[in-house]
């Protein structure tokens, strides 16, 4: 661009240089000429001066209009070169401007260039940009595709395992509340039993005493009318005697066969609990009510007798009916308490409440304020109700069990006659229970303690591999566990820490227990037959390759087969190339191995159907017999003199009788053939060579035959 | 706890899922056994073998189990109890392979007989169990205890084993797309890996690669514009081959093999070799050596790997 403007300077320059040059020389030449006319003319007028005034006055004008016209003539000449100047000065510029348009316009040309290829490469790294993204999003929706499946997986186990605890729990709960309802049965049958004892005891005295009596005044009276037997005419359901809370021993449950479905345990009348709830009111009061549970099937209303006159019940939710207190309630918890109602269907239902002089109430998941549970819980909130004569024993095992000192609630914050509550019970020292069952075992909050099954080879979710179960062992405070049972046996600790009893690895199934927790484990034989499969199989190669069907080899382990395909049973036997034909001991009983084409190896591979005993050359004519050898490869077999001895595997068989007769004969051939060759056998020995002649004589009798 | 107890589970179990096998791996605590270390094909690699990768080739490295591809439908299956018989300096030589349980090693000491059974500990490795007998009779007698007898072995794997530069090892693929990934080229002169790009396996008339992003990797043996997918192994023996770089030295004397341990023989070649001796391979200076090789099988493992014996 600098060049072309330079140029276009230059030449302007050199032609503005030009002109002015030209109107000099043109003004010189005018200048020039006038003055020589003026010469002229002056010699002229000087002539014509001396000749003629007029001639003289012509001249002067004529002077004057060269003078005009030379005048006129400059005027024009500086007008024409004032044009000229204009003009190129015009030029100029408008070579100026278009060369400052191209510049602008090339400027503007780059820039765009630069813009546009600067929006190529943004494109092309925002579409890199999206691809890895994409890439890093598939992948992390891969890895959290992974991460929930595992996550629902561990969830899924563990709400498995803690289903099965909690069946394990339920379990061991209902078998301890059976055995302990049916300890109270017992008792209570038991009482029965007495009272009716006594009963007929009293009535058979009686009715003696009235013998007696009745013999004395037999003599003075006859009798007007028989005598009729005294009693009350029981209710059209009997009502049952409220039960007293008998505590039972925390001991693992029995294991149990599975109870026939008889009539008579389907028509039996199960109880519906009765729990104690204590809601506390405004201003330190607090009201003690009975919790009828609700079971599946009991109606909304519900019309009950028993202990305490109680009220119909009325539903409350799905799971209980409405709260009733009682006026005597506090003898009504000491005593215990027995309703009985008549379903729609005329079935009866039972509602009970054991009687006790101690009742631990804790939050509820369903319910508001305090409701009655088994025993307290570590690092929970209690209220404890109890009969003013334990309130000594109640306070020091709350201390026992770490709690801080508790409230005291009497009769006169809305507690129950004859019964104290004590609020703000929080346990945080765990307890063993009583061995024998205590009422104060309520007051034992047991220990957070898991019971751990480590080592050993697990091969399934809770079955061990027998020789290597595994090691029991308690995770958490130990101390205050008490005793571990064992299929129902107390177990030792071994130098280890680990819980055994005699037998506890033995096969079958076995239960581990604490009074915190309980699990089974399972010990199991594994797998002991073990199949062989075409791991990698190499048939399609070899038939590529060799071009003839050949029984291939399939590799698994360090096992080589006949694979699948090959539909044969063979060993692989394995013989050096120079000896390829494998001979067995009966007439037929012939392979040929073929040895690769494609790598030098010394070695070629067959399946034979039968129990090779030689590898004899391939073609022994061609054979140096100096070097060619008949080879002993397997056990030292006599020949067979007839087909029934030959050592064929079932599928051979079938092979071998298919091509009887052409395989008896290669069979002869390649003995023989061997023979004619002189060929010595391989070990070396008058024994082996011995053995080599009886197959060649059999060669021989089967040729002719 | 040491190998011993994964095979006796996998044993018990017969076959399963890869993540069962890396959770039995958890459970046995093998990972707390500090005697794992040794040799890996790529130790000096970021891309260093994980403890559970190396067990798995441990097992399959002697034929205890198989995997993946290999595992008939699962992720791992245990082959079956059996005697690699090989005849040796001393006589006949048994190794006892695949699945194990106290039932069957009580079987076997009991029905020894006049053959001897030694136990031969490695670490990362179940126990070896090796018998060894005068005839063979002696070691083939005890397919009465359960196990499969496979005479000659080395031979028999070798002589059934396709080349490495055949067809069948390897099948054709696509370059991976993407900037991201991680691209190296096998060096034939070093034996190494090095960095390498997209245009470099693009372009090369015949290359080993690797394309490692997080956890996918891709081994492609890449020649004029194709690529094909290849066990690493054997594609760096076909690199080798390709440059006529020879790696394989063999003391006919000493009866030893060895290579640099960077080019491991291709693990069914490897199960033959370690079993001509029941040992795995020493590691010492860079290099794995096999020991008690026949010469012969010297040579046809060779022959397999396209290499020539120096």
């Amino acid at each position: 661009m600098a060049l072309v403007i330079g140029g276009l300077s230059l030449a302007l320059a050199f032609a503005i240089a030009v002109v002015v040059v030209r109107g000099l020389r043109r003004s010189r030449k005018v200048d020039n000429a006038p003055r020589t006319v003026e010469h002229q003319n002056n010699g002229s007028r000087q002539v014509a001066t001396s000749f003629d005034p007029k001639a003289e006055e012509d001249e002067r004008f004529k002077a004057q209009e060269r003078a005009r016209h030379r005048t006129e003539e400059e005027a024009r000449l500086a007008a024409e070169q004032e044009t000229r100047r204009r003009t190129e000065e015009e030029a100029h510029r408008r070579a100026n401007e278009e060369a400052r348009l191209a510049a602008e316009q090339e400027t503007q040309r780059r820039a765009k260039e630069d813009d546009r290829l600067a929006a190529e490469r943004e494109a092309h790294r925002n579409v890199q940009e999206k691809a890895r993204l994409a890439t890093e999003q598939e992948t992390r929706r891969m890895a959290e595709e992974e991460a929930r499946r595992r996550a629902e997986e561990q969830t899924r186990l563990a709400a498995e395992q803690e289903t099965q605890r909690r069946a394990e729990e339920d379990a061991r709960v209902a078998a301890e509340q059976e055995a302990q309802r049916k300890a109270e049965d017992e008792a209570h049958l038991r009482a029965e039993e007495e009272v009716r004892l006594a009963a007929a005891q009293e009535t058979q005295r009686r009715a003696e005493e009235e013998a007696r009596a009745a013999t004395a005044q037999k003599g003075r009276q006859a009798p007007e009318e028989k005598q009729t037997p005294t009693g009350s005419i029981g209710p059209a359901t009997p009502l049952r005697a409220a039960r007293e809370y008998r505590p039972m021993a925390r001991l693992p449950a029995e294991p149990r066969e599975p109870a026939p479905a008889s009539a008579e345990r389907e028509s039996r009348d199960r109880a519906t609990s009765l729990e104690v709830r204590l809601v506390f009111e405004r201003a330190g009061f607090c009201r003690v009510s009975l919790l009828p549970r609700r079971a599946a099937g009991m109606p909304v209303e519900l019309a009950v007798r028993g202990s305490g006159d109680p009220p119909e019940l009325l539903a409350l939710q799905e799971e209980w009916y409405q709260d009733i207190v009682l006026s005597n309630l506090g003898n009504l918890l000491r005593e215990g308490i027995e309703w009985v109602g008549s379903l729609p269907e005329g079935h009866q239902v039972r509602l009970s409440l054991s009687g006790r002089e101690l009742y631990v109430l804790a939050g509820h998941s369903e319910l508001y304020g305090f409701v009655s549970t088994p025993r307290l819980i570590l690092g929970e909130e209690h209220v404890v109700l109890c009969v003013a004569e334990r309130l000594s024993e109640v306070r020091a095992a709350i201390a026992q069990a770490g709690s801080t000192e508790p409230t005291l609630l009497s009769s006169g914050s809305g507690v129950p006659a004859g019964w104290t509550g004590l609020r703000g019970v929080v346990p945080r020292t765990p307890i063993a229970p009583s061995p024998t069952g205590d009422i104060l075992d309520a007051l034992r909050p047991l220990a957070d303690v898991k019971i751990a099954l480590e080592g050993g080879i697990r091969i399934d979710r809770q079955t061990w591999l027998s020789g290597f179960p595994p090691t029991i062992r308690l995770r958490g405070d130990a101390s205050a566990i008490g005793t571990v049972i064992i299929d129902g046996r107390d177990a030792t600790v071994s130098p280890d820490s680990s819980y055994v009893v005699p037998g506890w690895d033995s096969l079958g199934g076995h239960s581990v227990w604490c009074t915190s927790e309980s699990r089974t484990y399972e010990i199991r034989s594994g797998a002991e037959d073990w199949e062989s499969w075409d791991a990698y199989n190499w048939s399609a190669w070899r038939s590529r390759r060799q071009r003839h069907a050949v029984a291939s080899g399939a590799i698994c382990g360090v096992l080589v087969r006949p694979s699948r395909v090959a539909q044969s049973d063979g060993r692989a036997i394995v013989v050096p190339a120079s000896n390829p034909v494998l001979i067995g001991a009966a007439p037929g009983e012939i392979e040929i191995c073929t040895p690769r084409s494609d790598v030098r190896a010394g070695f070629c591979v067959g399946f034979p159907w039968f129990e090779p005993v030689w590898a004899i050359p391939a073609i022994v004519r061609r054979r140096d017999n100096r070097t060619a050898r008949v080879l002993l490869i397997g056990p030292q077999r006599p020949v067979a003199e007839d087909e029934r001895q030959a050592s064929m595997h079932a599928a051979g068989r079938s092979l071998f009788h298919s091509g009887r007769s052409r395989r008896g004969n290669a069979w002869c051939a390649a003995i023989i053939t061997a023979r004619r060759k002189g060929l010595e056998t391989e070990p070396t020995g008058a024994e082996i060579a011995a053995l080599w002649r009886t197959y060649e004589r059999r060669a021989k009798t089967f040729r002719r035959s | 706890m040491n190998a011993n107890m994964l095979l006796l589970w996998m044993s018990a179990r017969r076959e399963g899922s890869w993540q069962q096998f890396r959770a039995a791996i958890e459970e046995l605590h093998l990972g707390e056994s500090d005697d794992l270390c040794g040799e890996e094909d790529d130790a000096p690699d970021q891309l260093a073998l994980p403890l559970y990768q190396t067990l798995r080739f441990n097992l399959q490295r002697f034929g205890h189990a198989e995997f993946f591809a290999g595992a008939g439908g699962a992720d791992w299956r245990v082959t079956p109890p059996s005697l690699a018989v090989t005849q040796h300096a001393r006589g006949w030589l048994g190794i006892l392979v695949g699945a194990r349980s106290q039932a069957l090693m009580q079987r076997l000491h009991a029905a020894i007989g006049p053959a001897t059974l030694e136990t031969l500990a490695y670490p990362g490795y179940p126990d070896q169990i090796l018998i060894a007998g005068g005839d063979k009779g002696a070691v083939a007698a005890l397919e009465r205890v359960g196990l499969l007898i496979q005479s000659d072995a080395p031979a028999t794997l070798l002589t059934s084993l396709p080349p490495i530069d055949d067809a069948c090892v390897r099948y054709p693929a696509q370059l991976p797309l993407g900037t991201d990934w991680k691209i190296d080229r096998f060096s034939s002169e070093n034996l190494a890996w090095r960095s390498a790009t997209l245009d470099d396996a693009a372009s090369v008339s015949g290359g080993l690669f690797r394309f490692s992003l997080r956890h996918q990797r891709h081994m492609l043996f890449c020649a004029s514009g194709a690529a094909f997918g290849i066990p690493g192994q054997v594609g760096k023996y076909l690199v080798l081959r390709r440059y006529r770089h020879q790696i394989l030295r063999y003391d006919a004397q000493k009866r030893l093999l060895t290579v640099p341990a960077s080019c491991r023989p291709p693990f069914l070649i490897e199960r033959a070799l370690v079993l001509c001796s029941g040992s795995p391979p020493s590691y010492e200076g860079g290099l794995l050596r096999y020991t008690e090789i026949p010469e012969d099988i010297a040579v046809i493992a060779a022959a397999l790997l396209r290499q020539e014996l120096r």
